[in-house]
């Protein structure tokens, strides 16, 4: 029959292009791995733009996980952040935003109050809507560099939306520069 | 041309070539069928042939666009010229009513069948044409070790294959639908053969408009490829059975080996058919004929996995082949799952397979609460065998209860339901209640909200007016992902990724979590540095007066289900110092000797594992390949295995055996590693360069949170996934 004449052609075609898989059943030693020691580096920076992969670490309260419109965030009444700060000194607290004219409208003239590890900043009033970039001079004994330097800034107001949601500053970047 | 067209070419040509394979076997067979039976058997018969055909071209890497235009020119040709030109007796006509039943009822879902597997596939088991585009780009058969669909018989993915080069993923969609087409009309022309006219269009109409089978068959899978294999196995059967001819004894045998080829699930085809031609000639002449023809279809597949994987029955059955490839526990763990899928109550399965169709996957439609009613068929000769053949082929349905695994024993119910209730109004009104209840917008008013069914009629992006780019990310957060990978990676990337990704659209070397024994490793490793209890803090330390052994081994002593053996390093010691590893050494484990370095290779984020519950016996041995002088030997092991139980033994070079040691001493093992960079660090040593992260996946967060401290980099996110290069 044909077909009984074809299947030692079938099967000699297989193992002719298939390599039959070998499977030992010892093994020598393999080789040694040096075993990595040491404190893990913290994945924190001092400057992060909102957009950039692995912002999300320095946000610990009130910042939106989702980047709108690929640059930006929402943050709510109390945005808090960490920062893993280098070196103490000569360090600048840099915040970029925008207001919304839909959140003004909300809250009046919006005052934001800056603090660092805890300590009052500064407290600053904002009544245009549009690009703000805050900035001011931290003192050196606020800032720690052996664990992360924390900031928040507390808000007013927020826009409350119909589905429960507050809404305050427009985040494009936070952190500390020189 | 317009993709569409494309689309229609490569399905075209391989159901062409389908048909052609076809009709040269009935031909060369001198098998007379009815002209109007020509169509369905022929395509149905010519699928194994074809298969078979592409699985040698396949064997050979020699699948190019070329080769496949020319084979299927070829086939077709031959086909044509060799026609026959004395066809058999025509059948009985369809009463007028059936007729017209049929068409009105069959046309609407064969519209909405053909809109969705034209429109872009984006079908949740993405394996079937992430392995044909594998292959295609191998131009053939590639080992695949670390997925274990692949190691599954692919009858039907080798015509998705032939396919390939014009029509792609929807092309193979098209030509899956080919068998629906096929089975509708084999189920009619049964029962007009028979003289069933009315049950055989009922039971067809039953069938081709199931939610199920229409979005299994729409779709590049292969149930409703096995489904209408074996009806063809059973009508040819039936056929021998009231007027033997030895030359139908061949497409019977190749029908019922291609049920194998098509899912191991089909394997009682084979003893099926055996069974009826023993019944019937009385004689083993004819029997083995059919056994040889089913051998041919089922011996490739089989050869291929012992090759490669050293498992004649890959994925299943490892505790009897053990090989690298499978552990038995994800076998048995898969077993178990497909026995269940989460469903407690064992009661919920006829609701839920017929009318929710959420956790079952799907819904054959509320026709089938009446199932129950098919078994009056009983009182009819043709009645007993179409239900015999209903019972036999829904046995495998015990060992996944997926609904879709109802399909290759759907025929036979619908059938044995029409046979049952032969009354014609009757018939013509369930068929049309039956339709009506599985058209789209009344589907969706009554069945689960995720169920798996085809809920549109995408005839825009069929026609690629909607572009397919478009339409897929819309549908498809897995093709979003897919692409993002395409996008952010070199071409010859090894990604892991702790689930399955849409890879039919990708052409990366993906290693998805639990695929494969390499796949579970790799996430072991990188769970260990988030799961406290994979760390090796126990140090397990025999201590005993020196002696000089050729070989040791640390032994099981009892029982302790559930937990799992795992060794993270396995260090030896002579007067307080540990012994170098040499070259010379040789190590042993028993069970899953092949992961038995991961002992010895110093470092804390691998493990020998015996990926089976803990048994008396167990053991990893170490040849020392010399006398050694020893007084120590400590196992650094994890806290997740409470009952584990041990002993030493040595072997002296004149063949004593020494009992070492009894309970060993336990104590805490120091941790000065950074687990998180030493896992990652041991992935690159593995040839993974990226890892896939999707936000629900254990650990999700801390990826996120840490890539200085794993030592991985962003470089690109879409909805919940997020790709990392290994620093």
């Amino acid at each position: 029959m044909s077909s009984r004449r074809l299947l030692p052609c079938y099967v000699l075609f297989l193992l002719a292009f298939t390599g039959c898989v070998s499977i030992p059943d010892t093994y020598a030693p393999p080789m040694q791995r040096k075993p990595v020691t040491g404190p893990e580096p913290s994945s924190l920076r001092e400057f992060v733009r909102v957009d950039e992969p692995g912002a999300e670490v320095h946000f610990l309260r009130d910042v939106s996980q989702h980047v709108e419109a690929g640059r930006f965030r929402w943050t709510q009444q109390k945005p808090t952040f960490q920062f893993q700060l280098k070196d103490r000194l000569h360090r600048k607290l840099r915040l970029e935003f925008h207001l919304h004219s839909d959140v003004l409208k909300a809250t009046g003239p919006l005052s934001i109050k800056y603090l660092v590890n805890g300590r009052p900043l500064e407290s600053v009033a904002y009544n245009k809507d549009g690009a703000h970039v805050y900035e001011k001079a931290v003192p050196l004994n606020w800032i720690t560099t052996d664990s992360p330097t924390i900031v928040t800034a507390e808000l007013s107001g927020t826009l409350k939306t119909p589905d429960g949601n507050s809404l305050g500053l427009i985040l494009t970047a936070a952190g500390f520069v020189e | 041309m317009p993709a569409a067209l494309y689309v229609l070419l490569g399905a075209g040509l391989t159901i062409g070539a389908i048909l052609g394979c076809g009709s040269l076997l009935l031909s060369a067979l001198r098998i007379r069928l009815a002209p109007e039976e020509r169509l369905p058997l022929g395509f149905l018969c010519g699928a194994p042939v074809l298969s078979g055909i592409v699985f040698a071209l396949a064997a050979g890497r020699l699948v190019h666009k070329g080769v496949v235009v020319a084979l299927a020119l070829v086939l077709i040709a031959a086909a044509w010229r060799l026609r026959p030109r004395v066809a058999g007796d025509a059948l009985p006509p369809l009463p007028r009513g059936a007729r017209w039943t049929f068409v009105f009822l069959f046309a609407p879902f064969l519209f909405l069948y053909v809109a969705n597997a034209m429109a872009p596939e984006w079908s949740p088991d993405s394996y079937h044409l992430g392995l044909v585009s594998r292959y295609y780009r191998a131009h053939g058969l590639v080992p695949v070790t670390t997925n274990m669909y692949g190691s599954l018989s692919q009858g039907v993915e080798l015509l998705f294959l032939f396919n390939w080069p014009f029509g792609k993923h929807s092309g193979a969609a098209l030509v899956h639908l080919a068998f629906l087409v096929a089975l509708a009309f084999a189920m009619v022309r049964y029962g007009q053969r028979t003289g069933h006219a009315w049950p055989g269009v009922a039971a067809a109409i039953f069938v081709f408009a199931s939610p199920v089978a229409g979005a299994d068959g729409a779709a590049a899978y292969n149930d409703v490829a096995l489904a209408a294999t074996l009806f063809a196995l059973f009508s040819l059967l039936e056929r021998w059975r009231a007027a033997p001819q030895s030359g139908l004894l061949i497409p019977v045998g190749l029908l019922a080996g291609f049920g194998y080829a098509i899912k191991y699930t089909a394997f009682l085809a084979v003893p099926y058919a055996l069974a009826v031609v023993l019944w019937k000639a009385r004689k083993l002449k004819p029997a083995i004929l059919v056994a040889a023809c089913a051998a041919v279809m089922i011996a490739p597949w089989m050869i291929k996995n012992w090759a490669t994987l050293g498992n004649p029955v890959s994925p299943f059955l490892n505790a009897v082949f053990p090989n690298p490839f499978v552990h038995v526990s994800f076998e048995r763990e898969w077993s178990t799952f497909l026995r269940s899928y989460g469903v407690e109550d064992r009661r919920q399965i006829p609701l839920e397979a017929t009318v929710r169709g959420q956790k079952l996957g799907g819904l054959v439609g509320p026709l089938f609460l009446l199932a129950p009613l098919a078994l009056l068929a009983v009182r009819s000769a043709p009645g007993r065998r179409v239900l015999a053949a209903a019972l036999l082929f829904t046995l495998p349905y015990a060992g996944n209860i997926g609904t879709r695994f109802l399909l290759p024993s759907l025929p036979f119910w619908s059938l044995a339901l029409a046979l049952a209730l032969a009354w014609r109004p009757l018939l013509a009104a369930l068929a049309a209640a039956h339709a009506v209840l599985s058209w789209p917008h009344v589907l969706n008013r009554y069945c689960d909200p995720y169920a798996w069914r085809l809920a549109e009629v995408p005839w825009k992006a069929a026609l690629r007016l909607t572009p397919e780019d478009r339409w897929l990310r819309e549908k498809s957060q897995g093709y979003s992902i897919a692409r993002m990978i395409e996008a952010h990676t070199p071409a010859d990337a090894r990604i892991f990724s702790f689930s399955p990704l849409m890879e039919a659209y990708s052409t990366r070397d993906i290693i998805a979590g639990y695929q494969g024994a390499e796949n579970q490793v790799l996430r072991d490793i990188l769970l260990t540095p988030l799961i406290d209890g994979f760390w090796p803090k126990r140090r397990y330390t025999f201590a005993f007066p020196a002696v000089s052994v050729r070989r040791i081994e640390v032994v099981q002593t009892e029982r302790a289900d559930p937990d799992f053996w795992n060794v993270t390093e396995l260090r030896v010691y002579s007067g307080g110092q540990e012994l170098e590893r040499r070259a010379e050494w040789r190590l042993r484990a028993t069970p899953n000797p092949f992961e038995v370095q991961m002992a010895f290779d110093n470092s804390p984020v691998t493990r020998w594992r015996s990926w089976q519950t803990i048994e008396p016996g167990m053991r990893v041995e170490v040849d020392f390949g010399r006398d050694e002088t020893i007084d120590a030997v400590s196992l650094e092991m994890s806290d997740d295995q409470h009952k584990v139980r041990m002993r030493l033994n040595g072997h002296t070079s004149d063949g004593r055996t020494l009992s070492l040691a009894g309970k060993p001493r336990e104590e805490s093992n120091p941790l000065p590693y950074r687990l998180r960079r030493a896992a990652v660090e041991e992935l690159k040593l593995r040839g993974i360069g990226y890892i896939l992260v999707d936000d629900a996946d254990h650990g999700a967060a801390d990826f996120r949170e840490k890539p200085a401290a794993w030592g991985i980099t962003e470089v690109a996110s879409t909805y919940t996934g997020r790709l990392y290069k290994l620093d």
